[in-house]
């Protein structure tokens, strides 16, 4: 069972392009950094993709910065950000070659919000601007930090919401473009993170279903973020039953009480997520000793590296 | 003022954060709040995953229906309620298909709304509609006057603040004076290309065919031409609001966590709030990790607990040593959550200086997910304040 899941989830690290998607405040932007970080270890060329952020990925390592990038974090490891506003304008360039043709069409700002009324452009230019840096090909690996649940689904149905709609034309061959590329297999996974949490479990389970299901789309692996190791045996427990009767133990059993209280809790939505999910599951750790974001960011890294290793190293941190 | 008065004084109470924070809960808590100081609520939530359904315990709450808990019904939970609470949760296509049957006279006109392609997309909650379609609801619960209190909850940051925009964006596109002038004629006129060297409307309109299609194009126009005289109506509604949500009667409450990305967003978002005289008036930060219990003093406590669980035949000393070591770290671990969460929440109130009140709500032993979680929830928050 391990190793086959470990052969399930190197093949993740094999792929072009890679959503990270799940519930709002679940670590996707922190999971992204370091998987990518985790890839640029194992010598892939890694982008790593915000959309239309204020630059959380570089401010992890430290890093302000000015514009939406490119912008290099380290070695192999590049970051850029982006907007449906600098999406069009490379979409547009690749066309139209000429900046001034560019400037009076597009810079219009009739033309802008009339633009803005087009269902779903926002969405497609930006997944489009993610498909034609995977052409292009100076990457090995690009990583997006794609946006929550809804907008993430919304994003990521956009191509096949046009393809519904619009039946020919140019609008309607980029979507089908895109669409041949995020349900590739081959070249793309979307993977949901989530925290071992009632309604981060919930949701996970509804957005896998709309991804897979309604959307058609390659679902790599379950991340389960800021997981509690859990060191008890029947020994422990015998002690810690036994102190709880004593003056001086009854403070240290409350402590374990409280902490196997997180991890029952913890365990019964990890089993939920999996009787819901069949899906190879990587297990981050709860950081605690860290000593800054970037320090975070490279032990969460860690646990990603039998994703890219290739052999069938010890799951990472997952509980007991 | 604090979250106690704004449940009793408001009429509207607007939840806003960054995901997973808990607004949704927080929205519910402050619904079953009112209903238990007999103000009549209601909480409408605009957020496409079912949260509030589940929070709720109302897994099958269908979206657009308002779901009444009976005081009969919260009380078999054990909230003592005085008035019934009411949650609906938004239902765009329904808003919209409702806002059009009561802005659009000529039925024919309607009926070209309500069956052109753009429109059935605008209900599939793309390009701010949704939000649009909770500042229509909002505004319309506001002055139908049927509840003392309406509790919004938003969805996430970046798109709690298209619940701000969406209005304008959407007005600014529908009533577009300079798409009017610059390619409506050659839209209309059909005849792209004679103009093509002049830098004019026919001109833009073959560039952006390129683009999308010249059908795609002249379908938009025909969308955009179907709202024309519509405007100033929206407009107003639109203004109306804006002025409500300024005015006394609505108060703003964010909900952070103490986990550092979302204290920035909160962050951010209190100074686009403040930049709009929409300042919030409450930081709600919730999931605070609870300090475990001391450890024993003085510098022996460990031996003679060695001694003591060794006479009492809890394991061989070696067995009991190991136990206790698993103990410390568990009871360490504890207090380092509790710690960063102390720390984070200093950081945020030292940040924030005096310019909102500040509550802490405190992780609960379990997840909220029932509404005996939201009245666990609410006790923690409301008792001891009040």
């Amino acid at each position: 069972m391990e190793v086959k899941e470990n052969r399930r989830l190197s093949t993740i690290g094999a792929k072009r392009l890679v959503f990270f998607t799940g519930k709002g405040g679940v670590g996707k932007t922190a999971v992204s950094a370091a998987f990518g970080l985790a890839a640029a270890r194992a010598k892939k060329h890694v982008l790593l993709a915000e959309i239309r952020s204020s630059g959380k990925i570089p401010s992890l390592f430290g890093i302000t910065p000015a514009g939406n990038g490119p912008l290099s974090l380290g070695p192999r490891l590049d970051w850029r950000n982006l907007t449906p506003a600098d999406a069009l304008q490379t979409y547009a360039m690749r066309m139209l070659k000429l900046r001034s043709v560019y400037r009076a069409v597009f810079e219009q700002r009739a033309v802008r919000r009339f633009l803005r009324a087009v269902p779903a452009l926002s969405e497609i230019l930006m997944l489009g601007h993610l498909a034609y840096l995977v052409e292009q090909g100076d990457y090995d690996l690009i990583v997006t930090d794609a946006p929550s649940s809804g907008p993430g689904t919304l994003m990521l149905g956009a191509p096949r919401s046009v393809l519904e709609s619009v039946s020919r034309g140019p609008l309607h061959d980029g979507a089908a473009w895109i669409q041949s590329l995020i349900a590739d297999r081959n070249r793309c996974a979307v993977n949901i993170v989530v925290l071992p949490e009632e309604l981060p479990v919930t949701e996970s389970v509804d957005l896998y279903h709309r991804l897979k299901d309604d959307l058609g789309l390659p679902i790599g692996t379950l991340v389960a973020n800021r997981t509690l190791d859990d060191p008890y045996d029947k020994q422990i427990e015998n002690v810690c039953r036994i102190a709880a009767g004593i003056d001086i133990g009854r403070s240290l059993a409350e402590s374990c009480r409280l902490h196997r209280m997180r991890l029952r809790l913890q365990e019964i939505y990890l089993d939920r997520l999996r009787a819901g999910i069949d899906l190879p599951c990587v297990y981050l750790p709860e950081i605690l000793n860290s000593t800054g974001d970037a320090d975070t960011i490279e032990q969460i890294s860690a646990a990603f590296e039998i994703v890219f290793s290739g052999r069938p190293a010890e799951p990472a941190g997952r509980p007991a | 003022m604090n979250l106690g008065q704004s449940v009793l004084e408001k009429r509207i109470i607007v939840s806003m954060g960054p995901g997973g924070v808990g607004k949704t809960t927080l929205a519910a808590t402050l619904g079953l709040q009112a209903a238990v100081m007999g103000r009549r609520a209601l909480v409408l939530t605009i957020d496409p995953a079912m949260r509030l359904a589940s929070a709720l315990g109302l897994a099958k709450l269908e979206a657009g229906q308002t779901q009444t808990l009976t005081v009969g019904t919260l009380e078999q939970l054990s909230v003592r309620a005085r008035v019934p609470l009411d949650v609906v949760m938004l239902d765009t296509g329904r808003s919209l298909k409702e806002l059009i049957a009561r802005e659009v006279s000529d039925p024919e006109r309607r009926t070209k709304i309500l069956t052109h392609p753009f429109f059935r997309r605008l209900c599939e909650d793309l390009a701010g509609s949704r939000e649009y379609a909770a500042m229509e609801d909002l505004y319309h619960l506001y002055m139908r006057g049927e509840y003392d209190l309406v509790v919004v909850d938003t969805p996430p940051t970046i798109h709690g603040m298209d619940f701000l925009d969406a209005p304008d964006r959407i007005l600014d596109v529908l009533d577009d004076n300079g798409y009017r002038w610059l390619m409506r004629p050659a839209l209309l006129a059909g005849k792209i290309g004679l103009l093509a060297l002049d830098f004019s409307g026919g001109y833009i309109v073959k560039i952006l065919s390129k683009f999308t299609g010249l059908a795609f194009l002249k379908e938009l126009a025909t969308f955009i031409d179907l709202f024309s005289g519509l405007m100033e109506g929206f407009r107003e509604r639109a203004a109306a609001l804006k002025e409500i949500l300024r005015s006394d009667s609505s108060s703003f409450v964010l909900v952070s966590s103490p986990d550092a990305s979302q204290s920035q967003e909160v962050l951010a978002l209190h100074r686009r709030l403040t930049s709009r005289d929409l300042a919030p008036e409450v930081l709600v930060v919730n999931r605070v990790s609870p300090a475990p219990p001391p450890l024993p003093q003085g510098p022996t406590w460990r031996q003679l607990l060695v001694e003591k669980l060794t006479a009492l035949r809890a394991g061989s000393q070696e067995q009991v040593e190991r136990s206790i070591a698993v103990m410390e770290r568990a009871q360490r671990m504890l207090q380092m959550l509790a710690d960063r969460d102390l720390r984070r929440v200093e950081e945020l109130r030292r940040k924030l200086a005096d310019r909102s009140s500040l509550v802490n709500v405190a992780l609960l032993e379990q997840d909220v997910h029932d509404i005996a979680g939201l009245e666990r929830l609410r006790r923690s928050i409301f008792d001891r304040r009040e």
